[in-house]
């Protein structure tokens, strides 16, 4: 005889809890494993240190430290953009403020007005930012050498002596500061021959370009003005100067015309 | 490695077919637009902005695309238990791991490279000339992004709240660009205490600085060939850590 049962189908007892992921192609060594594991993380830690080291050896970052970067009112904007990983980018937004510090409306010309009294200190401070930025120190070294109602020519050399020591190699830097030194002493063919120099690399700011041609143009060298001003109307780059590119030229073959 | 490459297949289906991925897509694209537009205030040195602002962009929609997606990658799937479905395939949680971190940073990688084709079409139409240097700061950039998606991994596993993990993560990223400036403090402190403090956490924080070749391509002196073999197995270096660690991490949780 069956004895009575209220549950004729008992539910059947759980499964065993089986860790998940844990459970399959398992070692059937763990004690070996973990050893194992411990070995490889013993040698990325070895690698890690050493190849620390080896980096640090071969090359040191090129860059000044935070106590030598010019902090004025944006001194917030460009720590943090540095510290965020984008130093080019920090410097190419110092020097568009730059830019804009500088702006006259249109192209800076020799007898531009205005004093740019903290042009020098502008200029610092991308150069300190990004060392290695040649247009900020050749642009700056113009405006403070060159125009009529600047004129501090020592602030010039200051901004150059250090695009040299930054950029020993570059001799466009020492260029410049023989035209500026000759310029002082009002010896105009000297400056002229060293400008040259300076105008022959491709990346030679318009600006320098115009200083140039203007100085032909005072020591009476008119064609080689009238080919300069030319050659900057056919470069993209110098946009900026090409009404005033196109005035010159005009100019300059009139007083052709009537001379010849 | 089949069950690695199971999920490093999936791992990017799952990340190419997210919205998320397109919208950073678009913004990148706006980026390059944008940078156009801001690159022409710059005068002649257009061509020099329009560069710097096509790589930071890249590298920064990158960094924060891996973050986000590297923090709530296991979290998200530990919340919704979908990973127990994974778990109970023969799958070890260390090629699940593996997996799922190759199958994302992968994904961020042709982000990255199809951003580098716009970006360098943009750059020719400006006049740019290519040059072996961008592919290198490219690749350092994507190195950077491989060891801050590692970190972002081990911060999540670390900690049980994606917002946690992702500020240590950009704190992280953060302070290894200040750790060339941290060392530089440590030699000037006087207090041994402090200078012990200092070299630790510049030894455990991965120094940023050096993946930024972008920055100092143009100074007079270069790194020798060697230096960026030893930046790859540094790279590989950390990223292997913070891998370890994650996978002892998870290794520790129950489900």
């Amino acid at each position: 005889m069956e004895l009575y049962s209220p549950h004729p189908n008992p539910p059947a007892p759980p499964p065993p809890a089986i860790p998940v992921g844990n459970h399959s192609r398992g070692s059937p060594y763990p004690h070996r494993e973990r050893g194992f594991q411990c070995l490889i993380l013993v040698g990325l830690v070895s690698l890690l240190i050493f190849s620390q080291r080896k980096i640090r050896s071969l090359y040191t970052l090129p860059f000044p430290h935070f106590q030598e970067l010019v902090l004025g009112p944006e001194g917030l904007q460009d720590v943090v953009t540095i510290l965020a990983g984008f130093r080019s980018v920090a410097a190419d937004v110092a020097w568009v403020q730059l830019l804009q510090n500088t702006s006259s409306g249109g192209p800076l010309e020799e007898n531009a007005q205005g004093t740019f009294l903290t042009l020098k200190k502008d200029t610092l401070r991308v150069t300190r930012i990004d060392p290695y930025f040649r247009e900020a120190y050749l642009f700056s070294a113009g405006i403070l050498a060159w125009f009529q109602h600047v004129n501090r020519p020592e602030e010039a050399l200051d901004i150059l002596r250090e695009g040299i020591r930054n950029n020993p190699n570059d001799w466009v830097f020492r260029s410049y500061v023989g035209a500026i030194v000759y310029k002082r002493k009002e010896d105009f063919g000297k400056v002229a021959s060293l400008l040259e120099d300076a105008v022959r690399q491709p990346d030679c700011p318009g600006l320098v370009k115009a200083i140039l041609a203007n100085t032909y143009k005072k020591t009476g060298q008119y064609r080689k003005a009238l080919n300069l001003w030319e050659s900057i109307l056919d470069d993209p780059r110098n946009s900026d100067y090409h009404a005033r590119a196109r005035e010159q030229i005009r100019e300059l073959e009139g007083s052709f015309n009537r001379r010849y | 490695m089949k069950a690695i490459s199971a999920i490093i297949g999936y791992t990017l289906k799952q990340h190419l077919r997210h919205r998320m991925y397109l919208t950073v897509g678009l913004f990148g694209l706006v980026l390059l637009g944008g940078s156009l537009v801001v690159s022409s205030l710059a005068a002649e040195e257009q061509v020099r902005m329009l560069l710097d602002l096509g790589l930071a962009g890249t590298e920064l929609l990158a960094l924060l695309a891996i973050v986000f997606v590297m923090v709530n990658l296991i979290l998200e799937e530990i919340d919704s238990r979908s990973i127990t479905l994974i778990l109970a395939h023969p799958v070890r949680r260390s090629e699940y791991i593996l997996g799922r971190f190759l199958g994302t940073f992968l994904s961020i990688a042709m982000g990255m490279a199809a951003m580098a084709v716009l970006h360098v079409g943009v750059l020719m139409l400006a006049g740019w000339s290519p040059r072996w240097i961008y592919a290198i700061a490219w690749a350092s950039s994507l190195g950077k992004v491989a060891v801050v998606g590692s970190l972002a991994l081990l911060l999540s596993l670390f900690s049980t709240s994606a917002a946690s993990s992702m500020t240590f993560t950009i704190f992280f990223w953060i302070l290894g660009h200040f750790s060339e400036e941290l060392r530089f403090l440590g030699e000037k402190a006087g207090n041994g205490l402090v200078k012990a403090l200092i070299w630790m956490i510049g030894e455990i924080t991965p120094n940023f600085s050096y993946y930024n070749i972008r920055d100092f391509w143009a100074a007079p002196l270069q790194p020798p060939p060697a230096w960026f073999g030893w930046m790859a197995a540094y790279t590989l270096a950390y990223v292997g850590v913070c891998l370890f660690l994650s996978n002892f991490l998870f290794s520790q949780k129950e489900f």
